[in-house]
């Protein structure tokens, strides 16, 4: 079964270089992209009820304009319970900041 | 007898009965058909009164004569088994002083003598009735003049009693003395005074009592009175030994007694008033001290003493010194002529309240001197109070602190410097790490990929990428390499800068931003307004916030933005205002002079405009505020020093 990835990132080359090798490494994986937190959300948010449009995995960076990683976990925790199936969301961040890594 | 007429002839004789005895009142002891003919012998005294009781019956007769205190008494010799002599007895026992005449029928074997003898004031036989009125007269003058004899005495024993006794129980001491100065009387006083007995003293010699050195004054006095040039003399304070071995002080009056029966000699009479002796030493030396304490509060301390009504009534010269205002200035004025308006108003209030209640109120405040100048107090306000626990009046005592507080501030300075260039370094080393290590990792991610590729289109496009993310870092870089600059700028170069041309120079710069968003902008500037600033910097705050404005503007109105200056304190305050969309204060205002921090979906967002702004704003002692609504529009402030 082919497993949904969804990387919310700003910086466009990661995104690219991340998909590509994730592709390169030929897993069966569908992968939608974001460029911050609340497009992310508003994305779950129509298809909540839409096992098949929901991802399994979200790649959640920190450091973002608009809605950042942080931002998103909040506005994620209350929309959590709604969602149809289990989303496991994994931190990726380049930021070493103390306060983004507690 | 007395005939009426000559006794109206007479001169005013006070023993005469009628002068004496307003009424007489006469108790008879005799058969009851007696009393008409006493009655008639009696009326036959002209003048006088009379009030006759009349009984044959013993019982009667002595509760007549306890109740009624007769002036009189008639009686009868023999009556019925009655005794006249029994009787005779019984009144002279209970009464001494009446009168009582034995009025008889018929004599007796006892001569009339021996009744007289027995107190009896006469005896009459009844056959000589008509000597009856005559007798009455006799015996009642004799008994008025006994009267009055008695009294005489009794007043002049009174008389004499009543001096001895304010003299013998007289608290102060009454002394007389020879004019060698032998005591030859002392009152019973002198023994609680001087501890000796009257028989000890008496005998001794004055001069042996006195302190040596009180003598000479005494003398003086003395011969004063022995040269009868004053009746008395006064010595208001003169040491007395105790027989305790202790001097006393006492205040003595000499009379001079020397022609006054019974004295013959000089009398002083003394108080002690040791007890007033020292308190007023104690009190001269509680106020010496008290004088010595103002003047090393006023040597040492600023001091100040108010009113009730916060008026100054007294200034020592220190407060002159630093307030440099004239003591004439200062007198009468209100304590807030000090006010530097450092402080709100309550906190003046809660000092009122407090040092009204009587409390003391202790605390720094600043002031204001003449020149405008201020100055810092450690100041303590204590009330002094009234009997009623009122304070009547406030003294101020203060200390300069200036100079600490000053220090203090400097510290403080230095303390949010340090903090704020701490936070500054903190916060630039999260921004290398992450710009620099995002761009390393993307860097390494390329390389490996075009390790592990052939494909030529691939290649060609991932050295696109790293040529990209070269750039990228280089700008990095470059950006960082500013911030260092501002940063560690310690020498820049600060000129004086007409602000209005020099904005309309950066807005022309501007020109092709302004014009493709037809943005209209509006400049209210004083034309001569001139700050002392880095060319640079300004051009570069004002460029970055100017394009700000234009490059977040509302998509539904045309931009408008007002650049304009006004005076604020010790700052300058350029104020760039505009229409756009505005930043939510609520969740940003903390990361909105963040380096990297991006609020908008704005491709051209590098999130360092306002951070790089910031730095040099506040490396030119400058502050930048924010005041900003969704939907209306931003305000930013630039305070200019």
């Amino acid at each position: 079964m082919t497993k949904k990835l969804c990387i919310i990132d700003d910086d466009d080359l990661y995104k690219l270089l991340l998909k590509k090798t994730i592709q390169k490494l030929d897993f069966k994986t569908e992968i939608t992209c974001f460029s911050n937190g609340e497009e992310a959300i508003n994305s779950f948010m129509e298809n909540k009820g839409n096992a098949g449009k929901l991802p399994d995995i979200v790649l959640l960076d920190i450091n973002m304009p608009v809605m950042d990683g942080w931002e998103f976990m909040e506005s994620y925790k209350t929309l959590y319970p709604e969602l149809c199936k289990p989303v496991t969301v994994y931190i990726a961040s380049s930021s070493i900041a103390r306060q983004d890594i507690e | 007898m007395l005939n009426p007429e000559n006794r109206t002839l007479e001169p005013v004789d006070e023993t005469r009965p009628e002068a004496v005895f307003k009424k007489i009142t006469v108790l008879v002891l005799d058969h009851k058909q007696s009393l008409p003919a006493i009655k008639e012998q009696l009326d036959s005294l002209e003048n006088i009164t009379f009030q006759i009781y009349i009984t044959d019956s013993v019982t009667e007769f002595k509760q007549f004569l306890k109740e009624k205190k007769p002036n009189l008494v008639l009686s009868e010799l023999h009556l019925n088994e009655i005794e006249g002599k029994d009787i005779l007895n019984y009144c002279k026992m209970l009464f001494p002083e009446t009168p009582f005449i034995i009025y008889s029928s018929h004599s007796c074997n006892k001569s009339a003598m021996d009744f007289l003898k027995m107190g009896a004031a006469d005896f009459l036989l009844k056959e000589n009735s008509s000597a009856l009125p005559a007798t009455i007269y006799k015996v009642l003058r004799q008994s008025g003049e006994k009267n009055n004899i008695k009294e005489a005495r009794k007043q002049r024993w009174e008389y004499t009693q009543r001096f001895k006794g304010l003299i013998e129980h007289s608290q102060e001491p009454v002394i007389t003395y020879t004019d060698s100065g032998l005591i030859t009387y002392a009152s019973p006083a002198i023994e609680k005074v001087l501890g000796y007995t009257v028989n000890e003293f008496v005998g001794t010699n004055v001069v042996q009592h006195i302190h040596p050195a009180d003598l000479a004054k005494r003398e003086d006095k003395f011969s004063k009175l022995s040269r009868a040039e004053d009746n008395f003399s006064i010595i208001e304070e003169e040491r007395i030994l105790h027989k305790n071995g202790q001097y006393i002080w006492v205040k003595a009056i000499i009379s001079d007694g020397r022609l006054i029966p019974g004295i013959e000699g000089y009398m002083t009479n003394f108080r002690d008033i040791t007890e007033n002796i020292v308190s007023k030493v104690k009190l001269e030396k509680t106020l010496r001290d008290l004088t010595d304490y103002k003047i090393a509060l006023d040597e040492s301390s600023i001091v100040a003493i108010a009113n009730t009504k916060g008026k100054l009534t007294y200034v020592n010269e220190e407060v002159m010194t630093l307030s440099k205002y004239t003591q004439k200035e200062l007198l009468g004025s209100d304590y807030r002529l000090f006010n530097s308006k450092e402080h709100p108003v309550f906190f003046y209030i809660k000092i009122w309240n407090t040092i009204s209640e009587g409390k003391i109120w202790k605390g720094e405040i600043k002031m204001k001197a003449k020149d405008d100048t201020f100055f810092w107090m450690n100041t303590t306000i204590v009330p002094f109070l009234n009997k009623h626990n009122k304070p009547y009046q406030y003294i101020v005592v203060m200390r300069d602190i200036t100079l600490r507080k000053l220090r203090t501030q400097e510290l403080h300075n230095t303390i949010d410097l340090l903090t704020n260039q701490n936070k500054r370094l903190l916060n630039f080393s999260y921004i290398v790490s992450h710009n620099l290590r995002s761009h390393t990792s993307n860097m390494q991610n390329i390389v490996n990929y075009l390790e592990d590729t052939d494909d030529a289109e691939e290649r060609n496009e991932m050295m696109q990428h790293l040529k990209d993310v070269a750039a990228a870092l280089n700008n990095t870089m470059f950006n960082l390499n500013e911030v260092v600059s501002i940063q560690t700028n310690t020498e820049l170069k600060v000129e004086t800068i007409l602000l209005k041309p020099f904005v309309e120079k950066i807005l022309k710069a501007l020109y092709n931003q302004i014009d493709a968003t037809a943005a209209v902008i509006e400049l209210n500037i004083p034309d001569d307004k001139a700050i002392n600033y880095s060319k640079s910097y300004l051009e570069s705050i004002l460029h970055n916030l100017v394009l700000n404005a234009i490059k977040y503007r509302h998509p539904d109105r045309t931009p408008h933005i007002q650049v304009s200056s006004k005076e604020e304190g010790i700052y300058t305050v350029l104020e760039i205002s505009d229409n756009g969309i505005g930043i939510n204060l609520e969740k940003y205002r903390n990361k909105l002079f963040g380096m990297y921090k991006t609020f908008h979906n704005n491709k051209d967002a590098k999130g360092l405009g306002l951070f790089m702004s910031k730095n040099q704003i506040e490396a030119m002692g400058g502050k930048i505020e924010v005041d900003s609504n969704l939907e209306t529009g931003t305000t930013f402030k630039i305070y200019i020093k």
